[in-house]
């Protein structure tokens, strides 16, 4: 059954196609509670509200207007920063941002993967994750994650290079290792 | 290497990534049960705001309705009389109904004009239309205000010759004060035993207080172990009913209901009987005689008794209702239609035969609550007994849009219809 064909039924209510649907996107759903670096104990109740949010809402998507997949992303997201906000989230100060194109430089780039990177990404301190989880992969602009997080868009940009730096720093040490 | 491509490169890598290791506790044998149910709360729980909402909505709607149109002219019609032609053109807070039932003795008198008092005839059709009446307050004028009766020429198209009609009302008027002498033969004719209503312009509300009975049908009975006796009972209430335009109306209600369901299991059950009071053990001083009897409120021992299991319930509804009303004479029939959201609560219980409560059986008495909505149909027949008193006799049908509490557990249709008959009394003002 294809996936357009599993919306469709889950638009018409039946469990059968919302299981499938729920099996086709659970891995994806979870990936992005990896890289935001969820509680263990959370990811359940967390991942069952986003899902239930999308059943309940899975009328109102339209295939035209959009993939899927990014639609079910915004509902996670919002749900998840939900999440994120009860737990206290430290912006760190911006310091050592002089070496940050010298360390870039030298960072490989077809040797990224995601499959170590999300553990990168996961250990930066949950300010800077944040962050750069919205911004470089879910595609939020500064002002949009200022108001999801309630902080200043320079806060926001700060945080960014930050936690760039801090990422990049880290993979070029993996990789001066030979780790990657 | 530029940030840009750094970040482009983190964008690619994960902008499709799935994890690969799922956990057992998040496949959906674990988490589907628990999707599902939260699913059906959540929908339970959009339907019931969604129709707490309307009903609000129907609410706020007709008040500005009431609000709106209380400073509205609205012309009264009354009986089977063109009244607005006689609310036109003044702002007479009382009208006098005549007698109904005597317009044509009233048109036996004939009298012979002058050319003088002919009108033209086009004129005279208009006149023959207007009702003649007694105008209350001294806001008149003309010739017709001037006489304090009322005259509408008619012109015979067979006879040729005018009629002078006096107007009922007017006679009456006249014969009940006697300020101006009758025709002998007109006075006779009027009957004064029988009093004209009076019925005030002005009052556009009436409060009603109701009651009667109910029965609720259910038509899906799959019972198999038990029968279900007949589902009645009672209830209470008080309407506010608002007059809007000329036929329609406009009601809003608090109804106070008791409906009883009772099963009769068909075999006999095992069953620890509650008897206040009864003698449980008796203790005999072997020395002094004297006897020490322990009470309790059991019946020693489960036995085996044909059970019957009430479920009770009792609404509390805000009915919510738009009607259209005919009326003839001293008669109105109404229909009205609209939404009546409320609260139900059900207790059950298990009792025998004899009256006796059951207790420790795996069902035990329960309360529980949850909000009930229907749409009712309603037919109402009143009668005006004088000018603020109305007699009413109403039934009505609801079709529920929520389920009984507990219906699923008896095994019957969980939104059946109700019906209800009430009589009661209507009081304008």
């Amino acid at each position: 059954m294809q996936e357009s064909d599993i919306i469709r039924d889950c638009q018409r209510q039946k469990p059968k196609a919302q299981q499938q649907l729920y099996e086709l996107y659970l891995p994806y759903v979870l990936g992005i509670c990896r890289r935001f670096n969820v509680p263990r104990l959370e990811i359940k109740d967390l991942i069952q509200e986003v899902f239930i949010e999308v059943f309940l809402n899975i009328k109102s998507f339209e295939s035209e207007r959009g993939a899927f997949k990014n639609w079910l992303k915004i509902i996670a997201i919002r749900k998840l920063i939900k999440v994120i906000r009860h737990h206290k989230m430290e912006f760190q100060p911006l310091t050592n941002l002089e070496n940050e194109d010298s360390i870039a430089e030298q960072i490989e780039l077809d040797k990224l993967n995601a499959d170590y990177l999300i553990h990168l990404i996961a250990d930066l301190p949950r300010g800077y994750r944040t962050v750069f989880n919205l911004f470089i992969i879910d595609g939020y602009s500064h002002q949009e994650i200022s108001e999801m997080l309630e902080i200043s868009v320079s806060t926001s940009r700060s945080q960014l290079v930050r936690a760039r730096q801090l990422l990049q720093q880290k993979i070029f040490k993996m990789q001066e290792h030979g780790v990657i | 290497m530029a940030s840009s491509d750094f970040d482009k490169k983190i964008h690619a890598e994960f902008d499709n990534y799935f994890e690969t290791n799922v956990p057992t506790e998040l496949e959906w044998s674990a988490v589907g049960e628990q999707i599902q149910s939260a699913l059906d709360q959540r929908k339970k729980k959009r339907r019931i705001i969604f129709w707490w909402w309307s009903g609000i909505s129907v609410g706020v709607l007709s008040l500005t309705v009431l609000l709106l149109g209380q400073n509205s002219k609205v012309p009264l019609e009354l009986g089977a009389f063109p009244i607005q032609y006689v609310a036109q053109g003044n702002n007479s807070s009382t009208i006098y109904i005549p007698n109904l039932d005597k317009p044509n003795s009233i048109q036996d008198v004939e009298v012979q004009l002058d050319s003088s008092d002919v009108q033209d005839e086009a004129s005279s059709i208009v006149a023959q239309e207007k009702l003649p009446v007694l105008i209350s307050n001294q806001e008149e004028n003309g010739a017709l205000a001037d006489n304090r009766i009322s005259e509408e020429l008619l012109i015979s198209p067979s006879k040729k010759t005018v009629e002078r009609i006096p107007s009922q009302v007017a006679a009456f008027e006249a014969l009940s004060s006697n300020a101006i002498p009758l025709i002998p033969q007109q006075a006779e004719q009027i009957d004064l035993e029988e009093s004209p209503i009076v019925i005030s312009k002005n009052k556009q509300w009436e409060l009603r207080i109701l009651a009667g009975s109910n029965q609720l049908f259910v038509t899906k009975n799959n019972l198999t172990t038990q029968h279900l006796e007949p589902i009645w009972g009672w209830q209470a209430g008080l309407e506010v009913q608002r007059k809007w335009k000329e036929n329609w109306r406009i009601k809003i209600g608090l109804q106070y209901e008791q409906i009883w369901t009772r099963f009769r299991f068909t075999n006999e059950r095992e069953a620890l009987l509650y008897r206040p009071n009864s003698v449980d053990t008796v203790f005999q001083n072997t020395f002094t005689g004297e006897q020490t009897i322990i009470r309790t409120d059991s019946v020693a021992g489960i036995i085996r008794q044909n059970v019957q299991q009430y479920n009770r319930f009792v609404n509390l509804q805000l009915p919510v209702m738009l009607g259209y009303q005919i009326m003839a004479q001293r008669w109105q029939l109404a229909v009205f239609g609209g939404i009546n959201v409320g609260f139900q609560q059900q207790s059950n219980g298990l009792f025998t035969i004899d009256e006796q409560e059951v207790i420790n059986l795996e069902e035990e008495s329960v309360y529980r609550s949850g909000v009930q909505i229907r749409i009712p149909i309603k037919l109402e027949l009143a009668y005006q007994m004088s000018e603020d008193w109305r007699l009413l006799a109403t039934t009505q049908i609801e079709k529920s849009l929520t389920n009984w509490i507990n219906s699923d557990l008896w095994q019957a249709e969980q939104r059946p219809i109700l019906y209800q008959f009430n009589i009661g009394v209507g009081y304008s003002f």
